[in-house]
């Protein structure tokens, strides 16, 4: 039953808040962070089984030639998924008290919990139905935050960029969905054991990997991106960069490379290709990108290019590593974006020709950005150096030319950084008329504190996630049909 | 025994990062000196635990002079991995050898110098305490480079000092200049990253590893192409980090930063990890004579370039700073051409000449007040006769006078170029020399004579003890430091038997080749007479000269316009790509294009305008229902109401 606490807890909370009245902010406050923050420590006890168990927990649900149960489980694959949503949550529940006006607290921290349901509902589903419907559940609280927290049009135009953008993704899932359990009869993954025609798997694949590139997102279907991580309050955009944007190429560990092992290999070259175009457009836009927000959304286009990239190459180290670039970019995307938060909510501005010098006024912010923006650069010895080393030591086995192209991006990835970073914090002095004081407030500096130690951790040692994510893959190129080796 | 070598090595490495936490953990509440003191005692103790360990080092017979170490220890029942994806898997571990020990000393030895002179330079400066706390970053981070015993821990030292190194080019963060410094520093140093990225890809395919005993131990298993291969990605890092060419152009840029950082980390350490790289991994480049050759040549064209250059530069720290890439050009091609002990034991010298140098001329800088034009100096030699005699002390040792350090270090290169058959690279290494000692005359000459002091303000001459006291040891260290090789007495060899085998004992450093030495000596000599005589007797003849070779002149003083090729190569074009990426193809093309024709094709534009008016609420239940419908439609009307059991 844990695991359904986990999963419910933030719902939970959420409804409780509805009862709580809106004016009561206090209450609130302390109400929805305990939520969050008991989630996560409670996550932490899946931590305790071990690597050889699991958490599982089945119920029947709808019986039939097209049956699904209620199955989630926690696994080596998704334990840190679990972990990265539980924590990411909690620090954006705790960083959302700023970001509404007193009346309407209430409905965005409700949201927020909602969301984080959705998501902790995702990484948990080992049944497609399941999977699916939090698949599109996930939109609604970003769409309702996006359109009616951030009150700009701009802000609404880009809920609904999003909105239809991944609606159509989910759409796509959904027809590749029906044609898959159409054979299998089964929404159940331990039942799914497809012996599909080349040609029908094909298009299968092709619709699971639409709809993961669309979330990802993976050039060139990233243009609801920019909008949607420009216009967001931090927060949110924080839990859609950091978690959110984990569930597609989540979904391609779990299920589609499972599932449909030779399309994925007949899909790869194109996957490849778009894989690297990712990583080298998105790292080019970056540092072309005056807006700070959309220089940090490029880069985690860039980013996740690198675990596709990881995730085709089809050698087991870069596919273990993938999962470790994946935590490590949860964590990364999201201090960030919280840090970018605080300093647009005091310079009221994004772009970064208005602003500069900040160092001198805030040595913490300073020093906080510093770890963010190096973890993000790939410098040895943050967590997003042992991510990219290891894919890229795994992929030039099996893919020399493409990862070539991709280390190319590591000297970008130097160039856009270092242009956030010292346009931002060196310099000569530039504020904005009426600006108030730059420094991080203790709160700001408790709630990212956790991401950083995270990121600190895990690239001084990451091993210690290797070690607890042993049979997350187990693939043998050439064939991945035992991709996830407890589901197999 | 066992528990002093299992943790003294460790202490040594944390001790300067535990003196940079606490210093950033106590902030503002300690006074200034306090952060000053606890940088430099780190670093103290850090030298003298080296100077122990490294007298129980080699007190050992040559062949168990290699001590790995393992985190944790191979009996733990719990093995920990910095990465453990089977079958890759990359350890906790150090390797305490000669090479380490060596490169340990001067790091924490001329270190602690440089922190104890740093704590009068930097008086003034209003991030004192932050100062203190990168310098140690920078230590622990050198000493991570020389003490890894594997090439992971290798790059992430590597990485580090570039860390540092970027930090402190920039430290003065409101001058755009050091700002641009930096990030030119650090996207060169990222450069160099990725070739050794590159070298450790090959290595691990080929080797299964990236420990040095392993792959060492398997040199041979590769072929002779593939060494080669990873030899000249390894040589990518190592000019990248040393300042060679082609990826020299941030080093002079990177006087930005204070001069203690020049001295420390542009001079004596970070600059030479490129040697140390090579020394390093010299089983390798044993056996790929393709890639030791490119390194020879590299070096040996890096150390004349950078002279040619040095002769046309007026900021007395860019000079310093050309020197370095030149005298490192030295190191480089002796290493490249398997004299390991010659090039480490210019390393060491070098080390306290050029420390030294930095740290006289720095305290020239100081006295007047920021002023680095050297034609706004002259006549100083007796208005500062401190910094004039230590730096007359520098300048003869770098420019290889006897009896002064450089002297015994040069000539050992140039012997063994001499000895190993490389005639050519020896002609050029003697051309040098002779370059060398012409421009630094000149520099001497310029700042400390040519007549009256040029300058605008008065210069004052503060004399703080902390600041000389340093410069007086390395003066004396810059004198004394080359008889560690004397004629039949060669301790540098056998200091690095342990790390070189055969290759540490080449006959020729204890032995004296009189055509060698006497081509050297005359060099020397001719730079310093012509720079006498033209900045000196006649300056007439000078001025003719200059505008006689005005071109040639101009393009040394542009370093061969090697900035200005790179802007229009590199820089445009990815800057140009990406702004319009940003600015056009994404909104516009990418974008724009996908959202069009969602619109035309199915109206959804005109759907959506009418929605906007509704109630969020509204949004939300509409799209629920919209997917229920799709579910129902397919669950029922496709299948029949199979799905769910109502048949």
């Amino acid at each position: 039953m844990l695991i359904n606490t986990v999963i419910f807890l933030p719902l939970v909370t959420a409804l409780v808040l509805l009862c709580v009245p809106r004016t009561a902010s206090g209450a609130l406050k302390a109400i929805a962070l305990a939520g969050a923050v008991a989630t996560f420590v409670l996550s932490l006890t899946f931590m305790s089984l071990g690597v050889s168990t699991v958490a599982d927990f089945t119920a029947p649900w709808i019986a039939g030639p097209w049956s699904a149960a209620y199955h989630v489980r926690v696994d080596a694959l998704r334990l840190f998924f679990v972990l990265l949503t539980t924590l990411v949550s909690a620090v954006c529940v705790w960083a959302a008290f700023s970001y509404a006006q007193a009346t309407r607290l209430r409905g965005f921290l409700f949201l927020l919990l909602t969301f984080e349901t959705t998501l902790l509902g995702l990484f948990t589903a080992a049944d497609l139905l399941l999977f699916y419907i939090y698949w599109d559940l996930m939109l609604i609280p970003v769409f309702l935050i996006l359109s009616g927290y951030a009150g700009s049009d701009d802000a609404r135009k880009a809920a609904w960029g999003y909105l239809i953008y991944n609606g159509a993704g989910g759409l796509v899932l959904l027809l590749g969905i029906i044609g898959l359990v159409n054979q299998t009869h089964t929404f159940e993954v331990s039942g799914l054991v497809p012996n599909l025609s080349g040609a029908l798997s094909w298009w299968l694949f092709g619709a699971f990997a639409f709809a993961f590139a669309v979330k990802t997102p993976a050039f060139p279907f990233h243009s609801w991106m920019p909008a949607t991580y420009t216009q967001s309050p931090p927060p949110l955009v924080a839990m859609v960069s950091g978690v959110q944007s984990k569930a597609g190429l989540f979904g391609l560990l779990a299920f589609a490379l499972p599932l449909f092992p030779d399309a994925a290999h007949v899909w790869a070259p194109l996957l490849l290709v778009m894989a690297i175009a990712s990583i080298l457009y998105g790292a080019l836009a970056a540092i072309g990108a005056r807006d700070m927000k959309l220089l940090v959304a490029y880069s985690s286009l860039s980013h996740l290019g690198l675990v596709w990239l990881a995730f085709f190459a089809f050698s087991i180290t870069s596919v273990s590593a993938g999962i470790l670039m994946l935590i490590s970019h949860g964590l990364i995307a999201a201090a960030l974006f919280l840090l970018l938060g605080f300093i647009e909510e005091r310079v009221g501005t994004r772009d970064l020709g208005a602003v500069g010098g900040l160092s001198q006024h805030a040595p913490r912010l300073a020093a906080y950005m510093l770890v963010a923006a190096m973890a993000a650069l790939g410098l040895p010895g943050l967590s997003g150096f042992a991510g990219e080393f290891l894919i890229l030591i795994g992929t030039w086995q099996t893919q020399p030319l493409y990862t070539s192209l991709a280390l190319i991006a590591v000297v970008l990835a130097c160039v856009y950084m270092l242009v956030l970073f010292q346009s931002l914090m060196h310099g000569p002095e530039r504020l904005p008329r009426g600006a108030g004081p730059i420094e991080l407030r203790p709160r700001e500096m408790w709630l990212v504190a956790p991401l950083l130690a995270a990121i600190v951790f895990l690239g001084v040692w990451p091993g210690w996630l290797n070690d607890r994510t042993p049979n997350a893959v187990t693939a043998q190129p050439p064939a991945v049909s035992t991709t996830v080796g407890r589901h197999a | 025994m066992e528990g002093f070598v299992a943790t003294v090595p460790f202490t040594i490495l944390f001790l300067p990062f535990f003196g940079m936490v606490l210093i950033a953990l106590a902030g503002p509440y300690v006074p200034r000196l306090g952060a000053a003191i606890v940088g430099n005692l780190s670093v103290l103790g850090s030298f003298v635990l080296t100077a122990v360990l490294a007298s129980y080092v080699w007190s050992l017979p040559p062949d168990q002079q290699v001590l790995t170490l393992k985190y944790p220890p191979a009996w733990a029942t719990h093995p920990a991995y910095w990465a453990h994806i089977p079958p890759l898997t990359i350890s906790f571990e150090l390797r305490i050898d000669p090479l380490a020990l060596m490169w340990m000393l001067i790091i924490t030895g001329v270190g602690f110098l440089i922190h104890l002179y740093s704590i009068g330079y930097m008086q003034e400066s209003k991030w004192y305490r932050t100062f203190f706390a990168y310098m140690n970053l920078f230590v622990f981070a050198m000493l991570m480079l020389v003490m890894a015993g594997n090439f992971l821990w290798l790059l992430v030292g590597w990485a580090g000092v570039g860390l540092a190194s970027y930090l402190l080019i920039g430290f003065d963060a409101d001058r755009m200049a050091a700002v641009l410094a930096a990030r030119k520093a650090l996207i060169m140093n990222v450069i160099g990253d990725v070739g050794i990225m590159v070298a450790i890809f090959l290595m691990y395919a080929h080797f299964g590893s990236l420990s040095y005993k392993v792959v060492f131990a398997n040199v041979t298993s590769a072929g002779t192409s593939a060494l080669d291969w990873i030899g000249i990605w390894l040589l990518v890092g190592a000019v990248a980090k040393s300042a060679q060419l082609p990826l020299h152009t941030w080093l002079p840029d990177a006087m930005e930063g204070p001069t203690p950082v020049s001295a420390l980390i542009h001079a004596a350490t970070m600059v030479t990890a490129g040697v140390y790289l090579i020394a390093r991994a010299h089983p390798i480049y044993d056996h790929a004579p393709a890639a030791a050759m490119t390194v020879a040549v590299i070096g040996c064209a890096s150390a004349f370039v950078a002279a040619t250059i040095g002769m046309a530069q007026y900021d007395i720290k860019r000079v310093l700073a050309y020197s370095t890439m030149s005298q490192i050009g030295y190191m480089i091609l002796a290493v490249g051409v398997g004299a390991y002990a010659a090039g480490t034991f210019h390393f060491v010298t070098h080390a306290f000449f050029k420390a030294l140098l930095f740290m006289a001329a720095g305290i020239i800088i100081h006295n007047l007040g920021g002023e680095q034009d050297i034609r706004k100096m002259g006549g100083l030699a007796k208005r500062m006769p401190f910094a004039f005699l230590t730096f007359l002390i520098g300048t003869l040792a770098i420019s290889g006078f006897f009896p002064f350090a450089g002297f015994f270090s040069k000539d050992a290169i140039l012997d063994e170029l001499q000895l190993l058959g490389h005639p050519w690279l020896w002609a050029f290494g003697s051309i040098t020399a002779l370059l060398t000692a012409y421009y630094m005359f000149r520099l001497v000459f310029m700042t400390f004579f040519t007549g009256a002091y040029r300058g605008d303000h008065e210069p004052h001459a503060d004399r703080s003890p902390t600041m000389e006291v340093p410069v007086a040891i390395l003066a004396v260290l810059a004198t004394i430091g080359g008889w560690l090789v004397l004629p039949g007495h060669d301790e540098m060899s056998r200091l690095l038997q342990g790390a070189f085998g055969d290759r540490g004992i080449l006959p020729t450093m204890g032995e004296i080749n009189w055509f060698v030495t006497g081509v050297t000596t005359f060099s020397a000599a001719a730079g310093l007479v012509i720079a006498w005589w033209l900045y000196e007797r006649a300056p007439q003849l000078r001025r003719r000269l200059a505008t006689m070779f005005a071109p040639v002149q101009r393009v040394l003083a542009n370093a061969y316009y090697i900035d200005t090729i790179y802007h229009w190569l590199f820089e445009v074009p990815t800057l140009t790509a990406a702004s319009d990426i940003a600015k056009y193809v994404d909104p516009e093309g990418v974008g724009g294009v996908i959202a069009g024709v969602a619109r035309t094709t199915t109206g959804l534009g005109d759907a959506m305008r009418g929605w906007e008016t509704g109630y969020l609420r509204r949004y939300g239940l509409g799209m629920v229902v919209g997917m229920v419908l799709v579910l129902a439609y397919y669950i029922f009307v496709v299948h029949g109401g199979a799905a769910v059991g109502m048949r």
